[in-house]
């Protein structure tokens, strides 16, 4: 297991309330973690690339689907076809609960799928639980 | 030799008197069989014409029906199997048929123009199974009509669909009875009698009515005589015993017609003639026996004895023997006889150069007569080949030329208005001459000839003039269409009308011109049944155009409201998208900042002023349960459904699960009837059944012992599935809003909800051919009803599962 401390997420999502909201969430589930916040896709892919010489890669991405310039299911396909990145853990976190969007999600190789709810005390649940497996139960490669 | 009582002159008399009398009796004789040999030819030439007539008739009643039935095919109610209505209007206009039916490949009826038993089936029926076995148009035996009770005649046409199979079975039965019209009475000499068979001999119809039974096999020695003959006379004594002479046609399918006419009838004037001419004969006989006993014996010995020899060699057959009324001078009865003797011998020539000249018009006649049915049976099959009747038409045109015409010319009424549609000409470059010149003609004229409108066939030929008035109202316009008729050398014109059920739908124009040809009696009729038969064709393309136009029309609004459903369904598809993605970004925001207002700043804000954020947070979490449920119903309506059986009683248990799980204190007894099946998309049910168990969970939820059921009853006659609590219950005065989106019957302080749950079960079980209905009694809880389809099925009748949550 990787060190407990300064654990990275690339939080990719365009709305700046979401972000602020999703910030917010983390600190209150009480997770220990670091952000890098890309507000499109194209940041998100810039974010990824290797000449920008990131310390690490994130331990997991969030990744919003309706996203200006280059939206998430572009971000996810290219993510999966970088050798790279192709084994990073990506979770949709998104407001769309429409069938044919989970579909295409999973399709393109997202690991997880998880509807923002509206109801913020619920969000901080939600949070509270992804963090927890993704970023202290799961094992990544 | 004096005294011998032979020699004497009496005697002598006496002898020549029977040696002139026998002879001469003789050759009257001869004379007469060769007149009735005459007359028994004549009568089976009538006879056979007269056959080869009827044959005609019922051949052009077996093409109408194929003609039907191969129109009907193609029609798309037909193709279907959804024609009912169709059959039954039109055995309402095509009186000779009994029936229409379109039977399935296991012969059991699918539509049909009368009431008929669905269980009975077709498949034994010979026609049935022919059909199957050729794949084409048969026809089949003789039987009494199961529904209308009348002797028919049933016809077979196969449906075939995409992989070559054959669905269907088109059928239409033909009313015997029908036929006994095709005959005009007054064309037939006295005593005639008509018959009909099928291939296997048994009895059509016959005329006059009674002389056979309907459906009887026919007199065995004689169809046995009939086997292998197509065209042939034949006598016989049968009905009524009464010796006849026949004049039979076996047609290609084995169908006979046979038309007898009475002996005695044929030779009755022929045998009048012959008592008078024994009279004569014995009268004369008479004054000759006093003058013979006067005169010397040489005087007339000589003569009779000549008399003799020219006699017995007249009735040796030499007709050409004639007495020399020189050597019989001498005695004026002698002279006499001899002349009647020379005028018989003459006559009995004349007769029987007669009957060889007969003879041969007889075997041309014949000979035509078979070339006229041919050209029938070719226009047949040209006419039924396609239904482009404006190049059948030409073909049929092209047909009659040369021996109906040197030009044939069709006109067809289209919209009301008629219209040269085919002309034909041996050469080809004459007859693109004759089609400008008709075009021309097609300007000063707007309506049928009136003597085509009559409906009879016409034959002009010295008398020009009045075909061109037909023409023309305008006396300068038909004198110069007249002088024009000269120049071109026309020299007779056949009028032919196209009749079919009395109405005129065109005509055919039959022109002789440089062959110098004049039309008589036999191109006339000829050309009657030409015309009839080119009306039907012209009818069936004209209905089949018109079917044509109108399925089309109906494939073009269809696919054009299939465009429209599907632009409003994507429009709505991106709505809801919208809807789903951008209207819960901004309730999060509020939701979560009114959160962290209460949490950061609770140390500003009073009581109030805490409470006014929680109400914030609460009508915002509303309104996100508002959009999911919305989205839900959207969705239940564009969603694709896979129908798979299912197991509903699983279901429910599924749901009230979840519902105990999310309120684990409740205690609810729950009787889930097992075993309950039904055809429907899993997860649209399931969502009706977390709606209904949902609202029975909810509205239970004050009552002490709260009771849900699930289960299936008699509903209106009909097995539905109902869901039942003892809550809440409603007002059934509002029972109709309750289905509608946003329609709540309780308040939202009372019972949590959005209002869209029940418009969501409506528009699931709606979507499933089914419905849905409630009752209630206030306080005393809600039934639900309802049906996925027509087919609810269940099993295991009588053992329940109690589920008591708790």
């Amino acid at each position: 297991m990787k060190s407990m401390a300064k654990k990275l997420i690339l939080l990719v999502d365009d709305n700046p309330d979401d972000v602020d909201l999703t910030l917010r969430a983390f600190k209150k589930a009480g997770l220990m973690c670091e952000f890098a916040i890309a507000r499109d896709g194209v940041e998100a892919l810039a974010y990824l690339q290797p000449h920008t010489q990131p310390a690490e890669l994130p331990r997991v991405i969030l990744l919003d689907l309706k996203l200006p310039r280059l939206d998430g299911l572009e971000v996810l396909r290219q993510v999966r076809e970088d050798p790279r990145t192709r084994l990073l853990p990506v979770v949709m976190l998104t407001s769309s609960t429409e069938p044919d969007d989970i579909t295409r999600s999973y399709i393109n190789g997202a690991n997880s799928y998880i509807k923002k709810p509206v109801d913020f005390n619920e969000f901080i649940e939600t949070v509270q639980r992804l963090g927890v497996y993704w970023l202290a139960i799961n094992e990544a490669v | 030799m004096p005294g011998s009582p032979l020699t004497r002159l009496r005697s002598r008399v006496t002898i020549l008197i029977f040696l002139i009398l026998v002879p001469t009796t003789i050759v009257m004789l001869l004379n007469f069989q060769t007149q009735w040999a005459l007359l028994n030819s004549e009568a089976q030439e009538e006879m056979q014409r007269l056959a080869q007539l009827v044959a005609t008739r019922q051949i052009q009643l077996t093409e109408s029906a194929e003609q039907l039935l191969r129109t009907l095919v193609e029609v798309p109610e037909v193709q279907s199997g959804n024609c009912n209505e169709l059959f039954m209007n039109l055995i309402d206009q095509f009186r000779n048929y009994t029936n229409l039916y379109l039977v399935d490949a296991d012969g059991f009826t699918v539509c049909s123009g009368l009431p008929v038993d669905p269980t009975a089936s077709f498949k034994e029926q010979n026609w049935f199974k022919a059909t199957m076995a050729e794949r084409g148009f048969t026809t089949g035996d003789y039987a009494m009509g199961v529904v209308s009770q009348r002797p028919v005649v049933s016809y077979g046409y196969p449906v075939f669909d995409e992989q070559g199979e054959i669905p269907y079975i088109l059928g239409v039965s033909l009313d015997l009875q029908w036929i006994e019209g095709l005959v005009d009475a007054d064309l037939l000499p006295a005593y005639t009698t008509i018959t009909a068979l099928d291939r296997n001999g048994t009895v059509l119809y016959s005329y006059p009515a009674g002389t056979e039974t309907i459906g009887a096999q026919y007199h065995p020695e004689i169809y046995a005589l009939l086997e292998d003959q197509t065209l042939g006379t034949l006598e016989a004594t049968l009905e009524g015993g009464v010796p006849r002479i026949y004049g039979v046609i076996r047609l290609t399918g084995g169908d006979t017609v046979l038309v007898g006419r009475d002996q005695h009838d044929v030779y009755a004037d022929s045998n009048n003639l012959l008592v008078r001419n024994l009279l004569g004969l014995a009268l004369v006989a008479l004054v000759a026996v006093p003058l013979i006993r006067l005169r010397a014996y040489h005087a007339f010995v000589r003569p009779v004895e000549d008399l003799v020899d020219k006699l017995k060699r007249l009735a040796a057959g030499d007709t050409s023997t004639r007495i020399d009324l020189a050597t019989v001078r001498v005695v004026y009865e002698m002279h006499e006889l001899g002349s009647v003797i020379n005028q018989m011998a003459e006559s009995m020539e004349n007769r029987q150069q007669s009957l060889e000249r007969d003879r041969d018009r007889s075997e041309v006649r014949v000979k035509l007569r078979a070339k006229e049915m041919e050209f029938l049976v070719d226009t047949s099959r040209v006419l039924s080949s396609s239904l482009d009747y404006e190049a059948t038409l030409k073909s049929v045109a092209h047909l009659t030329i040369p021996e109906l015409g040197d030009w044939c010319a069709i006109n067809v009424m289209e919209d009301n208005r008629p219209r040269w549609v085919a002309l034909a000409h041996l050469n080809p470059r004459i007859q693109a001459e004759g089609e400008r010149y008709l075009h021309q003609y097609e300007l000063v004229h707007d309506n049928l000839p009136n003597a085509v409108l009559q409906g009879t066939p016409k034959i002009y030929n010295d008398n020009l003039e009045e075909f061109v008035a037909e023409l023309t109202p305008d006396p300068a316009i038909a004198r110069m269409l007249y002088e024009q008729m000269l120049a071109g050398g026309i020299k007779s014109v056949l009028l032919v009308p196209l009749v079919l059920r009395g109405k005129v739908s065109g005509l055919i124009a039959l022109v002789f011109a440089e062959s110098g040809n004049r039309h008589d009696l036999s191109h006339l009729l000829l050309g009657k049944e030409l015309g009839r038969r080119a009306a039907v064709a012209v009818e069936n393309s004209q209905l089949y155009r018109e079917l044509q136009r109108w399925s089309q029309n109906l494939e073009q609004r269809v696919e054009e409201r299939t465009r429209q459903l599907t632009d409003v369904n994507h429009e709505l598809e991106t709505f809801s998208y919208s809807v789903s993605h951008d209207l819960r970004a901004p309730l999060r925001a509020i939701d979560g900042f009114s959160q962290a207002l209460i949490e950061d700043y609770a140390d500003q804000l009073d009581e109030d002023g805490q409470n006014y954020l929680r109400r914030v947070r609460a009508a915002t979490q509303r309104m996100g349960a508002l959009i999911d449920d919305l989205l839900e119903l959207s969705r239940v309506t564009r969603r694709e459904m896979a129908t798979v059986p299912i197991d509903l009683s699983l279901i429910a248990h599924e749901v009230i699960e979840e519902l105990q799980t999310a309120e684990p204190d409740r205690k609810v007894e729950v009787i889930i009837q097992p075993g309950l099946k039904a055809d429907g998309d899993t997860n649209l049910v399931f969502i009706v059944l977390q709606n209904l168990l949902g609202n029975a969970w909810k509205f239970s939820s004050r009552q002490e012992v709260a009771k849900i059921e699930f289960g299936t009853t008699r509903y209106e006659g009909e097995e539905v599935f109902f869901v039942r609590d003892n809550g809440a219950g409603f007002d059934m005065q509002y029972g109709n809003k309750l289905f509608g989106a946003f329609q709540r019957l309780h308040h939202n302080n009372e019972f949590e909800g959005t209002g869209i749950g029940l418009a969501t079960v409506q528009r699931i079980v709606h979507r499933h051919g089914g419905w849905v209905k409630a009752t209630a009694v206030i306080g005393q809880g809600a039934t639900f009803y309802f049906t996925l389809g027509s087919e609810n099925r269940h099993e295991e009748h009588g053992k329940e599962a109690y589920f008591t949550g708790g």
